[in-house]
């Protein structure tokens, strides 16, 4: 489904930070990918998710060559990736429900069907009676649920979610990752950045080490 | 539709600023209008008023004889001789009705409102003028009848009334093309104004751009939510604007009517007029919107 071959990344006229980065990442399949801080989790997410071209080497993504395919273009491939955000980036100024409905607004829903949907969603990740907080009011492992919600409203073919247990209590971070395992197996493809040892014990699947730039692929 | 935005861009600052200006340059652009409009309308007044009516201008005698001093006297029993004549042409000529010489003091009198009133210094050569009335509906060709007289009364000349009408004409003319400029110069500085906004918006809230763009959001998604925003603010700017100016206008019909000036008062523009001033607004409003859109749909070409 995607294919990275001697992919590099630099910013600006920067160090790479990515340094021939070659993996093939196959359909509903479920990676972690781990390495010290600064390793560059995020900024391999973000090619994964459409945030940056890299600086070289060549990304095939459903079927397309990246470098072949044009910026009005882009919209229809990011609607089929979900991301949940280190940071959550949720919308302080909209409810919960707002927020999650946002996928589903962008990509034209009708009005009936995103209120049912995301109410769905909402329950699926144990916040049914926060639909109307605004996400100041939340605490973090809620926001953690909005963000997630979020992320797979449009049921993506593609789950990213970088350092999702980041700032939640041990017992709400196995949670989320049966959530995670729930989507992969209805075929979802996730790739989870994440240094939390606990968590990637908890779920024996295969485990991608990023150190310095370098991509190293172990299985355990 | 009417929900919170997206985008946060009810709670920036600039809101209420753009809804001010909006106001301002709907209420200049519509007086200005108005006034180019109570022109025409004028005019229009003025034209009618003179419809059927011609004047024959006797050239003063000329300059060098008016300065010899002695010479005046000769200088004006000839002015005399063809007013004489031109009057026998013009009594005899189908069309006229009626052909009668002005007095000096009829011209002083006109000329009032260039020079001031007063009777006119003796040295200041004026033409003799004669006032011709057409009988109603007759046709006059013009041209045969200057052509007669310029053969009989060399020094006569015809002018269809419009020889105080002339400079007047210009004049409106010129203050129409100002009042042009003006409207033109005020929907430049809207957008102007709307451009700077947007620009100012979009660095505001880039991170959210960003992101809405991450979420499959194309341009058009983005831009829609600015002209969102741009429609309710210059709205209320319009709407606070054009009642400004018709409380205005209302007002200036109001004096114009109490001390019975020339100028027909604000309620007698014609329905086309009025729809033209209702259209400000909407313009307004419009090319706001639009520039809006454009400038977010330029700027957002630059990002990935
Ligand atoms: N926007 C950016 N501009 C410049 N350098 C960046 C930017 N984002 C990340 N970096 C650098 O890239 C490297 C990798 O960062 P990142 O991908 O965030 O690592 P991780 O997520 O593993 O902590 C770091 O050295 C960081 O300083
Ligand atoms: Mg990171």
């Amino acid at each position: 489904m995607i294919r990275f071959e001697n992919v590099g990344l630099r910013y600006g006229l920067g160090p790479e930070v990515l340094r021939d980065v070659s993996f093939h990442l196959e359909p509903g399949s479920f990676h972690f990918l781990t390495g010290a801080s600064g390793a560059g989790k995020t900024s391999l997410l973000r090619l994964l998710y459409l945030a940056h071209r890299p600086s070289r080497g060549l990304i095939t993504m459903f079927e397309r060559n990246l470098a072949e395919v044009e910026r009005r273009e882009l919209p229809a491939l990011r609607r089929r990736i979900g991301v949940v955000f280190q940071d959550f980036r949720l919308l302080d100024h909209l409810s919960a429900m707002d927020n999650v409905a946002l996928p589903l607004r962008i990509a034209g829903a009708k009005k009936d069907e995103i209120r049912s949907h995301v109410a769905e969603l909402l329950a699926w990740v144990g916040l049914e009676d926060k639909v109307n907080a605004r996400p100041p009011t939340l605490s973090g492992g809620e926001k953690q649920g909005v963000a997630i919600a979020r992320a797979v409203i449009t049921r993506p073919k593609l789950l990213l979610a970088d350092e999702p247990t980041g700032n939640v209590d041990p017992e709400r971070a196995l949670r989320l990752m049966r959530l995670f395992l729930e989507l992969n197996k209805i075929g979802t493809t996730v790739v989870v950045a994440t240094h939390d040892r606990r968590l990637i014990e908890s779920a024996g699947k295969p485990v991608w080490r990023l150190q310095a730039g370098e991509l190293k692929i172990e299985r355990r | 539709m009417w929900g919170p935005l997206d985008l946060p861009l009810e709670k920036d600052a600039g809101g209420r600023l753009l809804s001010l200006v909006m106001a301002a340059m709907v209420f200049l652009a519509v007086l200005a209008l108005a006034g180019a409009f109570i022109l025409d309308h004028s005019l229009a007044g003025w034209r009618a008023g003179v419809a059927g009516r011609l004047t024959v201008e006797i050239a003063p005698g000329s300059a060098a004889a008016a300065k010899a001093g002695d010479a005046t006297a000769d200088a004006d029993a000839a002015a005399a001789a063809s007013v004489k004549a031109a009057l026998k042409l013009l009594r005899a000529h189908r069309a006229v009705a009626r052909a009668t010489p002005l007095g000096r003091r009829d011209i002083e009198t006109l000329l009032k409102p260039w020079l001031g009133a007063g009777p006119l210094p003796k040295d200041i050569p004026v033409p003799r003028l004669i006032s011709v009335r057409l009988k109603p509906g007759a046709s006059l060709d013009t041209a045969a009848l200057r052509k007669a007289l310029r053969a009989k009364v060399p020094d006569a000349r015809l002018d269809d009334a419009s020889l105080w009408l002339k400079p007047l004409v210009r004049f409106i003319h010129v203050a129409e093309s100002l009042s042009a400029a003006v409207v033109l110069l005020i929907a430049l500085a809207t957008v102007m104004m709307v451009v700077f906004a947007t620009r100012a918006g979009l660095a505001v809230h880039h991170e959210v751009i960003e992101l809405l763009h991450l979420m499959g959001a194309r341009d058009s998604y983005i831009a829609r939510q600015f002209a969102l925003h741009t429609f309710k603010l210059s709205a209320i700017g319009a709407v606070l604007g054009i009642g400004a100016a018709a409380a205005i206008l209302w007002f200036l019909g109001r004096i114009a009517a109490l001390v019975a000036l020339p100028v027909p008062p604000a309620v007698h523009f014609s329905h086309v007029g009025w729809a033209a001033l209702a259209a400000v607004p909407l313009f307004a409003v419009l090319l706001a919107v639009w520039t809006a859109r454009l400038t977010v749909r330029r700027t957002l070409k630059h990002m990935m």
